[in-house]
């Protein structure tokens, strides 16, 4: 289930959010959480909330032994089985056919695969139960006695399929002690209604005309579809990722939890290393955390740390080499910028800055989209030229038809409109107040209306 | 003040929660909006062990739920006016991708360009078409007795005619070759010229694929 969905907004959201208020106590509210979990979860992959269940199972009863013999051996080798079990059950399910079509590519053998559909979400909640075991090791954090409570925290829907990526020491003492205040609920609202706006309203709209522009023909395509294409991409898996990310943090609070923020402006960045800081924050501190200090951060082989960061960065987000190649060339723009410029870079004008990060990311969303290498090449063919055509009118009515969508996702992008809000509440309170319930209904009900208009589109692009 | 405030958001946002429950669980479902799509409304699936299992049954309920909203109609329109407000019209058209055929109703990606006051299907040469037509002109030619007289008459669409910006691909172009390469027992019937030489009059319908009545008389007058 997805939250920008009818079946979310109309049955699932009232249902949860009223027997979850109607409970009595914390225990009840529990249990109201973890059932709608995993039905949320089970709703389309009904079996594979098996896998769920028994990764949440394996770190639960790691982290008791951990405890109990702590600073030993088995306290290791406790750890050490945790998380084999859980990259097992990720590298079975995300990898297998990954490595499969490799080793029949190099040796020239036929393995039979059929691949596995791909269980929701196993990446997220993969890394939140294994942080949670590394957690315990380190003594960052109490073990969790109650498997309810733990399975509350691995499985609990407003993360569980698209992030954050939660870590259990942020929300252990939540899990016991929560109170929802009005103020608390409002937040929540506001959090909501900000993701609603940027997933159905920006995303949804930018991704109609990206898959126009670069599902077809690249070879027939102008040089300026295919940046237009790739513009309206970037801003796509922006909107999209963080509009979700913004409604999972929202949904936390309605629930008591509060879950740190996962994007922060990334795109008026000035460099790379500043986008990674703003971008899908909960992965970039996971890694940190937990692959680049233990293998020595930058004090002990620093390139060789930041080159398996980026591997494993990009190899994360799919099975495919676009993505490591994706990640590797990230790891090439932080190093430079580490080891050459980056210090020169800051005393530039800041426009300088946001060019060149826009630059190096734009183009990174090429490597990001296209899982192919044939249809990347012809990509970037057709972006310097290669088509012969700069403009068409495919290009053309595409750019005016959007137009005031791309300045709103332009506009969007920068902390603009949150400059002006808090300005507002600052100096006339009253009119921010009154804005405020209008911004609320309006997006909720513009977002139901485009959800249900897009339930049946005969003609897909067909408007007059 | 702010309290007050406060408290009216989260009211509001729980009644519009309410409503949504309302509008999509409660409310009478509205048949008109499957009338204008010429079709069935989604049913409710049969919950079996089988169904739960495959995955089917969630996808085909999210299909019945979103098939009877209560008044479907009323916010598809809105849809429709929301979306226009993303841009507007440059006066060289827009170009629209449909996923059926304008004519056959196939499955397929299909061009169409919207102009201020007419649509027009965009021709994109397809040379496996071009040839199973040839080949089966040939087959009739080859196989029929030869007292039966075969004609072909291939006519060129409005927008060989009316647009000038290389959108399309040259139908004249695919024509001649096509009445060039056949058997010459057929007989080809020169509409293209025929209708080159009227296209100031209405001889194509302005947002259809066909041709006026006018057209076809046009294009077998004897010269």
């Amino acid at each position: 289930m997805v939250f920008s969905s009818l079946l979310f907004l109309c049955i699932f959201l009232p249902a949860v959010l009223l027997l979850y208020y109607a409970s009595k106590n914390l225990t009840y509210k529990n249990i109201v959480l973890v059932i709608a979990s995993l039905l949320f979860y089970a709703w389309g992959e009904p079996f594979y909330v098996l896998a769920l269940l028994f990764s949440s199972l394996v770190n639960y009863l790691a982290a008791f032994i951990i405890e109990k013999h702590a600073g030993t051996c088995k306290a290791r080798l406790a750890l050490c089985v945790a998380v084999a079990i859980c990259l097992g059950l990720l590298g079975t399910f995300k990898y297998t056919g990954f490595f499969v079509e490799n080793i029949n590519f190099l040796l020239g053998t036929k393995i039979p695969f059929h691949g596995f559909a791909l269980p929701l979400g196993i990446s997220f909640y993969t890394f939140q139960t294994l942080s949670y075991t590394i957690d315990v090791y380190r003594k960052n954090c109490k073990v969790q006695r109650s498997f309810l409570k733990f399975l509350l925290y691995v499985s609990m829907f407003p993360q569980l399929v698209a992030g954050p990526i939660v870590r259990y020491v942020d929300i252990e003492n939540q899990m016991d002690n929560r109170r929802v205040t009005a103020k608390d609920f409002e937040e929540g609202i506001l959090w909501f209604v900000k993701g609603m706006f940027k997933k159905v309203i920006l995303a949804n709209s930018a991704g109609s005309v990206v898959s126009l522009l670069l599902e077809g023909d690249l070879t027939l395509l102008s040089a300026g579809g295919a940046w237009l294409g790739l513009l309206l991409y970037a801003f796509q898996i922006y909107y999209d990722f963080s509009g979700y990310s913004d409604m999972a943090i929202g949904l936390g609070r309605f629930f008591g939890f509060r879950f740190l923020e996962n994007f922060n402006y990334p795109y008026i960045s000035k460099n790379v290393t500043e986008f990674w800081r703003r971008w899908h924050i909960s992965l970039g501190t996971f890694f940190r955390d937990y692959v680049y200090i233990p293998l020595g951060g930058n004090r002990h082989h620093h390139i060789r740390n930041i080159l398996v960061v980026w591997f494993l960065t990009g190899f994360w987000h799919g099975a495919s080499w676009n993505f490591i190649l994706w990640g590797l060339y990230y790891a090439l723009f932080l190093l430079i910028e580490k080891k050459c410029f980056g210090g020169k870079l800051l005393k530039l004008p800041c426009w300088i800055g946001s060019v060149y990060n826009g630059i190096v990311v734009l183009l990174g969303w090429a490597l990001f989209y296209f899982t192919d290498f044939k249809r990347l090449s012809q990509f970037f063919k057709t972006a310097f030229g290669g088509s012969g055509i700069l403009i068409d009118t495919l290009t053309k009515g595409e750019f005016f038809g959007n137009l005031f969508l791309l300045i709103l996702l332009f506009l969007c992008a920068t902390p603009i409109f949150k400059i002006c809000a808090d300005k507002l509440k600052e100096k006339c309170p009253k009119v921010h107040a009154i804005l405020t319930p209008v911004w609320i209904v309006g997006v909720l009900l513009v977002s139901f209306t485009l959800l249900v208009g897009e339930t049946y589109n005969p003609f897909l692009y067909f408007r007059f | 003040m702010k309290q007050c405030m406060t408290k009216l958001n989260i009211v509001l946002f729980c009644l519009l929660l309410a409503g949504f429950a309302y509008i999509g669980v409660f409310a009478p479902k509205d048949t008109s909006a499957a009338k204008e799509e010429n079709r069935e409304l989604a049913t409710m699936p049969a919950l079996t062990a089988d169904t739960l299992f495959s995955g089917s049954f969630s996808q085909d309920f999210e299909n019945y739920l979103a098939d009877n909203v209560g008044y479907r109609s009323f916010f598809m329109n809105t849809a429709t006016k929301i979306e226009s407000l993303k841009g507007f019209k440059p006066e060289t058209g827009r170009m629209v991708t449909a996923n059926k055929s304008l004519g056959t109703g196939d499955a397929g990606e299909n061009h169409l360009l919207l102009l201020s006051d007419r649509v027009m299907e965009v021709y994109k040469k397809n040379d496996a078409a071009q040839k199973a037509y040839i080949d089966a002109l040939n087959l009739y030619a080859e196989t029929l007795p030869e007292d039966i007289r075969i004609f072909s008459m291939l006519i060129p669409t409005q927008i060989e005619f009316y647009e000038d910006q290389s959108v399309s691909d040259s139908e004249k172009e695919t024509i001649d070759t096509i009445y060039n390469t056949v058997n010459p027992r057929i007989i080809t019937v020169p509409a293209y010229e025929k209708l080159s030489s009227h296209k100031d009059e209405y001889i194509y319908f302005r947002t259809d694929h066909h041709w006026t009545q006018r057209g076809a008389f046009m294009a077998i007058m004897p010269s």
